[in-house]
């Protein structure tokens, strides 16, 4: 490759280069800065880095880029309009979260280089896994995001809670991986490729090829190794059975970190899942390969068991932190009825969601850092009666989590309702001349469990509330009092998640992918 | 702009604003915060009333969508637009009534919450937007927009109950949130599938009128030759079931006993005056006009209509058995409810009518008991009913406007609550005169526990206990005479009501005409 293309091409990475700069200037920021302010000068370091790749980012993103819509350096780095989303799910939510740790009282205490510089690490990989083109790059991307993830969870050494957090998010998450590039090499078998776009031309190719009676048999190795493959993914985004991890690392890491794995690793998560499965969304050969693989039936059978066991699970909860976990095993749940549905309004539904989801949990958490800040933990029992000493931060708790049931007017109902258009859409596809056929049953029993679950979570949703606003506190409780920084964080994801009940915007952004 | 169009957007909003300012006035200003509430649903009473007084049923020719509605009021403003989702607001005979049913009891019920001293700022916020949520019910003709107002008058109401009720309130403001949304979720689904029918619909032809409800009654997406398919009944349960959960219909009816004995009496006064009314507007509005080949089926009349008998009679049975004064007249909600589910399953003109009329009826009777229990309540800090005795002679005045009241809903002749039943029994009876002879024991139930109850509470020698008990003040005056006043009216000119509401009930009916 010649230099000046070389040159050409990498400044299609400059959000990537940013951050990687960024995590360089906050180590040597850590390294002269007195301790005192170690916590100031990274954080607005790191926080500086985020904002200049958000911008470069924008900037990116253009007419320019329809036209060369392209695939870099051989094909590892794809440029498009998929990636420009989920990095800037990825950078926002950054962003907040280094507005968030600013404020928090759990990880101070330490030098701060570190912390920053493994947030940015993290999102840095995350990045990569957005625009991987390689199955090398997909793996690279994921492992970045996982090793810098797993010592954020243990950042306060010195609690038990925290340390037991890292070490079992490691030991979880090496093994996930080890399965999944298991999975990977088995499809490298099969394909004799690892670019992505290659295996799915591939696989396009051998179904068009195939008879229809061979196809089951042909058809076995590959849905194996995709569900190998899927264990990794599935540990990411937390899916049943791979979500073991999440309740005790959410529980035990720092609130901040808490909020990044749940939105941002999440959604990570989610980006990869698309990257190795976008060829076969819509229509022609793509299809053949999802239904010849049984994607439709694997992530529809994983996502009533993922939404029905974190709902259920999450009834019983004490601890806000642990709850607001397994609510998030069961929006995982949620995300994954878009996948059996493998057309393009489908991404939208997915896209949206995730777009949503990380207003209106990041909000949650917000609310959650507040509050283990000033009360000392996250027990439900110490929220009693924090409704009438802090009615603004309560009232949008009460947004957030009505939102993440999906009740109206929130962003989080618009999510819900384009999931289950896409899912009851499908099924009314499905019917043939007003007759049901086992398939359009098979979605509308989907999407009733779907609805269901909603229900079920309003339920340990409103426990927080209850304790929070019809419960009185005890007497002699720690006073609380909110300032206006809080109230301004709060408002600045209550008011979108309010506003975008007028959805139109969030579609525009979110059809950049197409 | 024209006033007329802007009418239901601001019968819908100004409860809102008023919220607004509420929230801003400082906490301890109690009385601001009042005269605020009361002037701001006094406006809304007010624009009601003048949308009652501009109604032309008439003006819109019939076989079109939008036959029986009025077309000087009605609002269609592109609002999303990939999603042919429109800020879609109209009214016919039907809604204009709730309308102003609505808009009289939010007005009255504020007197009603004048006692109350806990939070008194938060109280009357939510109270506005409850107002908004249920009167967003009524004039909503776009499904998805609905949908929104239907769930957010839950959130308001979860509050309500749950900081200002009674010792169980936390039990029944989250029984009362699970059971709706669980209702409205099914809801949710059939309007997903209606979205989706009309995009493939006629090649796409229709694709703008996704969540246009005139015109999905209209054109009827899933419409087959022959017969109601299995989804087509799918559907109409599943919109079933999400109203009768609110109406409520036996065995949904669990959640009611509990939310209106808990809630505050203002609340109890607006949750059994309007909030199941809006079941049975989803039932008239929705339910059966979607999905008329159901509706129309043998099976599902007869299993309806035996279902409505079962309310009233069940819901009279319970109410006889109560000991609490609160709970029986929220039992004595389930059996007057029943009487809407039996008039509207016959699908018959004057049990249609009917029904109408006692969603009506049922509004001012039932709102009237509440309050009156509260009144008592506010004085004796219990509803025993077997403690009380002899009321009558201490509180003379409130003893009379008592009278009204039960005898209101009892069903006796010139009074409001005759009407409906008398109609829908007319109805029913062309349906089947023995199901009807059935019905009808529902009334002598009715009339035993009430002139029981009467006789235990108010008649007989008065009690020590009770004689310092003062008559009724100028605030419950201001609520309960208007009521007692609506009752007799109505009772005696039942046409102010039905000329009103005719037309819908014709073209309603006319749905079904080549079905039966």
């Amino acid at each position: 490759m010649p230099l000046d293309e070389l040159w050409r091409q990498s400044l299609n990475l400059l959000p990537e280069m940013i951050l990687a700069a960024a995590i360089c200037a906050v180590i040597l920021a850590d390294m002269f800065a007195p301790l005192r302010l170690s916590r100031l000068v990274c954080g607005a370091a790191a926080t500086v880095g985020g904002a200049a790749a958000l911008l470069a980012l924008a900037g990116s993103y253009g007419p320019a880029m329809a036209q060369s819509d392209a695939t870099l350096f051989e094909g590892m780095f794809v440029r498009d309009g998929l990636a420009v989303f989920f990095k800037l799910v990825f950078l926002l939510g950054t962003e907040a979260i280094f507005l968030f740790s600013l404020r928090s009282r759990e990880v101070a205490g330490y030098r701060q280089g570190e912390f920053y510089g493994l947030l940015l690490g993290a999102t840095l990989g995350a990045c990569f896994v957005a625009s991987a083109g390689n199955v090398i790059m997909l793996v690279l991307g994921i492992e970045t995001l996982s090793m810098c993830s797993y010592v954020l969870a243990g950042f306060i050494k010195h609690e038990r809670v925290s340390a037991e957090a890292g070490l079992k998010y490691m030991l979880y998450g090496a093994v996930a991986s080890g399965v999944m590039l298991f999975g990977f090499s088995y499809l490298y078998g099969l394909t004799g490729t690892l670019d992505l776009a290659g295996m799915a031309r591939f696989l396009e190719m051998r179904i068009a090829g195939a008879g229809a009676g061979q196809a089951a048999y042909q058809f076995l190795p590959l849905v194996l190794s995709l569900l190998l493959v899927l264990a990794g993914l599935g540990f990411k985004i937390a899916m049943v059975p791979f979500q073991f991890w999440a309740p005790d690392v959410y529980q035990g890491s720092p609130t901040p970190v808490t909020a990044y794995l749940s939105v941002v690793s999440k959604a990570a998560g989610f980006s990869a899942l698309l990257r190795l499965f976008l060829p076969f969304f819509g229509d022609g050969a793509g299809q053949l390969v999802s239904s010849a693989a049984q994607l439709p039936v694997i992530f529809g059978v994983l996502a009533v068991v993922t939404m029905t066991f974190g709902n259920l699970v999450a009834l019983r909860q004490t601890d806000v932190k642990r709850l607001l976990a397994y609510s998030s095993i069961a929006h995982a749940g949620y995300l994954l009825m878009a996948l059996t549905v493998f057309s393009p309004d489908s991404v939208e539904a997915m896209l949206f969601y995730l777009f949503v989801y990380f207003l209106m949990n990041l909000g949650a958490f917000w609310v959650v850092i507040v509050l283990v800040n000033r009360l000392g933990g996250a027990e439900i029992e110490r929220f009693r009666g924090v409704g009438y000493k802090a009615p603004f931060l309560t009232a949008a708790m009460f947004v957030f989590l009505i939102s993440l049931t999906g009740l109206p007017p929130t962003a989080g109902f618009v999510g819900k309702l384009i999931l289950f258009k896409v899912v009851v859409g499908a099924g009314v596809d499905a019917m043939r001349g007003g007759a049901l056929t086992p398939e359009a049953w098979a979605y509308f029993v989907l999407a009733l469990i779907g609805v269901i679950n909603s229900v079920v979570s309003l339920y340990y949703y409103m426990k927080i509330i209850k304790a929070m606003v019809f419960e009185q506190p005890e007497a002699g409780a720690a006073p609380l009092a909110e300032d206006g920084m809080d109230r301004l964080y709060a408002a600045l994801f209550a008011v979108p998640v309010l506003a975008f009940i007028w959805f139109a915007p969030i579609l525009a952004l979110v059809n950049i992918y197409r | 702009m024209d006033f007329n169009k802007m009418l239901l957007t601001l019968i819908t909003f100004l409860p809102l604003a008023g919220g607004g300012l509420i929230l801003m006035t400082p906490r301890e200003r109690v009385g601001t915060i009042r005269w605020i509430s009361v002037a701001t649903t006094g406006i809304v009473f007010a624009l009601t009333c003048w949308l009652w007084w501009i109604f032309n049923p008439a003006a819109i020719a019939s076989g079109t969508a939008y036959s029986g509605y009025d077309v000087k009021t009605l609002t269609d403003v592109p609002w999303i637009g990939a999603y042919h989702i429109h800020y879609r607001l109209g009214v016919d005979g039907l809604s204009v009534l709730l309308i102003v049913m609505t808009g009289f009891l939010s007005f009255l019920a504020t007197f009603v919450a004048f006692p109350i001293k806990k939070y008194v700022k938060g109280f009357f916020a939510l109270y506005m937007l409850l107002v908004t949520g249920m009167m967003g019910v009524f004039v909503a003709l776009d499904f998805f927009l609905f949908y929104v107002f239907w769930e957010v008058m839950l959130l308001p109401m979860y509050f309500l109950i749950g900081i200002w009720g009674g010792p169980r309130k936390e039990y029944a403001a989250i029984k009362f949130f699970l059971y709706t949304l669980l209702g409205s979720v099914l809801i949710l689904l059939v309007m997903l599938a209606y979205y989706f029918k009309m995009q493939s619909f006629e090649g796409g032809k229709y694709a703008e009128y996704a969540f246009n409800i005139p015109q999905l009654v209209y054109l009827q997406p899933f419409h087959v030759p022959d017969g109601p398919t299995l989804f087509q009944h799918l559907m109409f349960w599943g919109l079933f079931i999400g109203f009768a959960i609110k109406v409520p219909i036996f065995p949904f009816h669990t959640w009611l006993p509990d939310a209106h004995v808990e809630a505050p009496t203002a609340i109890s006064v607006i949750l059994a005056g309007v909030l199941l009314k809006m079941g049975g507007y989803g039932i008239l509005r929705l339910n059966y006009p979607l999905l008329p080949e159901v509706g129309a089926t043998a099976s599902v009349m007869w299993f309806l209509a035996i279902l409505g008998v079962v309310n009233i009679i069940y819901g009279a049975f319970c109410a006889l058995g109560q000991t609490d004064f609160k709970r029986l007249v929220a039992y004595s909600s389930v059996s007057h409810m029943g009487y809407v589910l039996l008039g509207v399953a016959v699908l018959k003109e004057e049990a249609v009518n009917g029904a109408i009329f006692q969603m009506f009826a049922h509004g001012i009777s039932s709102a009237m008991m509440f309050t009156l229990v509260g009144v008592l309540y506010e004085r004796a800090h219990h509803r025993e009913i077997a403690r009380f005795g002899g009321i009558g002679t201490q509180m003379p005045v409130y003893f009379g406007l008592a009278v009204v009241g039960f005898f209101a809903s009892l069903g006796l002749p010139m009074m409001v609550g005759f009407i409906g039943e008398a109609l829908v029994f007319l109805g029913s009876f062309k349906y089947n005169w023995l199901l009807t002879c059935v019905a009808t024991s529902g009334m002598m139930l009715t009339a035993g526990y009430i002139l029981w109850t009467m006789q235990r509470v108010y008649l007989g020698k008065g009690k020590e206990e009770h004689a310092h008990f003062p008559d009724c003040n100028r605030w419950e005056l201001i609520s309960l005479v208007p009521m007692a006043v609506a009752a007799i009216v109505f009772g005696v000119l039942p046409v102010l009501a039905l000329n009103i509401y005719q037309t819908s009930t014709g073209v309603f009916l006319n749905l079904f005409k080549n079905l039966i």
